[in-house]
């Protein structure tokens, strides 16, 4: 194993090599430990403040990196093993990211996180609340941009217009007017996705609880993504949203991503 | 439409959840992590590696354990046997080797008069299931204020590891519900 990595907890250090490996928070008030279940296989515990709990293993107070893609693949897994155990268990889980590490400073590292979840307790019940009976879904929404333009300059009437003028003028002449076209299938291709985005986002939007808009990814290939949700949904609720993704899936040479359920990692700000 | 969780195919969607988002601290209380590009960059490197694994196939037995559950499953419900009765239910999970990196599933254990089926409830998905004809012997570690792993020894020289925070009052419900199995001669109970 690299030697770079933060794994080692002794527990003779002083209280300031400490720091506490963050999972997630949980809405449950026992002390409850679990043996090498966590990243690096640390023991992982409970923080009680109240009601609710900080999942946690002892660690340095260093990052885990490592260069060593296996060892932060792996580490990845073991992250979300501790949230997904949680998530499976409790009706409302509040992810953290990987590698979020609290230092213990001068003060002992678990009164630190437990300091935290009281001064944040309102807060974190507020997203609780939020969040309790539901789960994270991703939504994407893709389309042949090719077979999409095919389509369109079959419709539209300028675009057959030129068509014909191509078709009937000489060569250089001609070259203008295909250059013409591009530019307006080029027009007409960015109008029709603001026109799909907007009716499956508004379809969308009425069968779940919250949905954050995500970034779209570099198109791959001739598949081009055209719209990346979030979306928070009560259990009971996901069959719904199903029928009306298989609606705008069996739409031509649109293709629909339905992915999850995840603990609701994107509805935490 | 079903929602996909197979790690194949979600893999990516899962990591970009677990790096950039989640709940937030003030950064005064957390080392710094985010303003470090460093993690980033390596995290992303990682990434890609585990992309190339997809496209060539490397994760194709992370299946294997689903393709035999669903094989013994009845869709969103436990499909019991005339006249098995349920006996009792307990949150906890089973160490499963076959797959990206072994690891531990969770899941509840239903305890049953003729067997222990560790199910996930969404999506469905029978992550253990073992009849106790099978059961050679059951043996409990690290049972610590009832909180521990159990161990069921097959016949066949197959261990299912479970870990609970009830590990011994499962114990105890599984011993009694092997009681009243109709072959009770070729298990043997470990107290």
């Amino acid at each position: 194993m690299n030697d770079s990595v933060a794994i080692v907890c002794d527990k003779e250090k002083d209280v300031e090599d400490e720091g506490r490996y963050l999972y997630c928070v949980v809405e449950m008030g026992e002390k409850r430990i679990f043996s090498k279940f966590g990243v690096d296989e640390e023991d992982v515990y409970t923080i009680p403040y109240g009601d609710i709990s900080g999942v946690v293993h002892r660690c340095l107070p260093k990052p885990y990196q490592s260069d060593d893609h296996e060892l932060v693949k792996k580490w990845l897994f073991q992250h979300q093993q501790v949230v997904g155990f949680f998530f499976e268990g409790y009706d409302a889980v509040l992810p953290f990211p990987f590698d979020t590490i609290i230092k213990g400073g001068n003060a002992d590292a678990d009164e630190k996180v437990r300091n935290w979840l009281k001064e944040e307790y309102s807060n974190l019940r507020r997203k609780m609340e939020k969040v309790r009976g539901k789960q994270e879904f991703g939504v994407q929404i893709f389309w042949y941009p090719r077979s999409i333009t095919d389509e369109l300059k079959n419709e539209s009437v300028e675009a057959q217009r030129m068509l014909n003028e191509i078709a009937s003028k000489p060569r250089g002449v001609a070259y203008m007017y295909e250059q013409k076209l591009k530019d307006v299938m080029k027009k007409e291709l960015e109008a029709k996705a603001e026109k799909y985005s907007q009716e499956f986002y508004s379809i969308i939007r009425s069968h779940v609880d919250d949905v954050k808009i995500e970034k779209i990814p570099k198109a791959d290939g001739d598949k081009q993504m055209i719209m990346n949700l979030s979306c928070l949904i009560s259990k009971d609720r996901v069959q719904e949203l199903g029928r009306e993704l298989d609606k705008i899936n069996t739409i031509p040479n649109i293709s629909v991503r339905f992915t999850g359920p995840w603990p609701a990692y994107s509805f935490m700000t | 439409m079903e929602p996909v969780r197979d790690v194949r195919v979600t893999l990516v969607d899962l990591l970009d959840r677990i790096l950039d988002k989640g709940l937030l601290i003030n950064a005064d209380l957390i080392i710094s992590v985010a303003g470090v590009p460093l993690i980033g960059v390596k995290l992303n490197a990682a990434i890609a590696s585990v992309e190339t694994m997809l496209k060539y196939g490397v994760m194709a037995d992370w299946s294997t354990l689903k393709e035999l559950s669903d094989t013994l499953t009845e869709k969103q419900r436990l499909k019991l046997m005339d006249g098995e009765r349920l006996i009792s239910k307990f949150y906890g999970s089973v160490y499963v080797e076959t797959g990206l990196y072994p690891n531990w599933r969770p899941g509840w254990f239903y305890i049953t008069e003729r067997r222990v089926l560790l199910i996930r409830k969404e999506p469905f998905e029978v992550l253990a299931e073992i009849h106790y004809g099978q059961v050679e012997k059951i043996s409990a570690q690290g049972v610590d204020g009832g909180a521990g792993s159990l161990h069921l020894h097959l016949k066949t020289g197959e261990l299912f590891q479970f870990r609970l925070s009830e590990a011994s009052r499962m114990r105890t419900a599984i011993e009694r519900a092997m009681g009243k199995v109709d072959e009770p001669a070729s298990v043997q109970i470990y107290n």
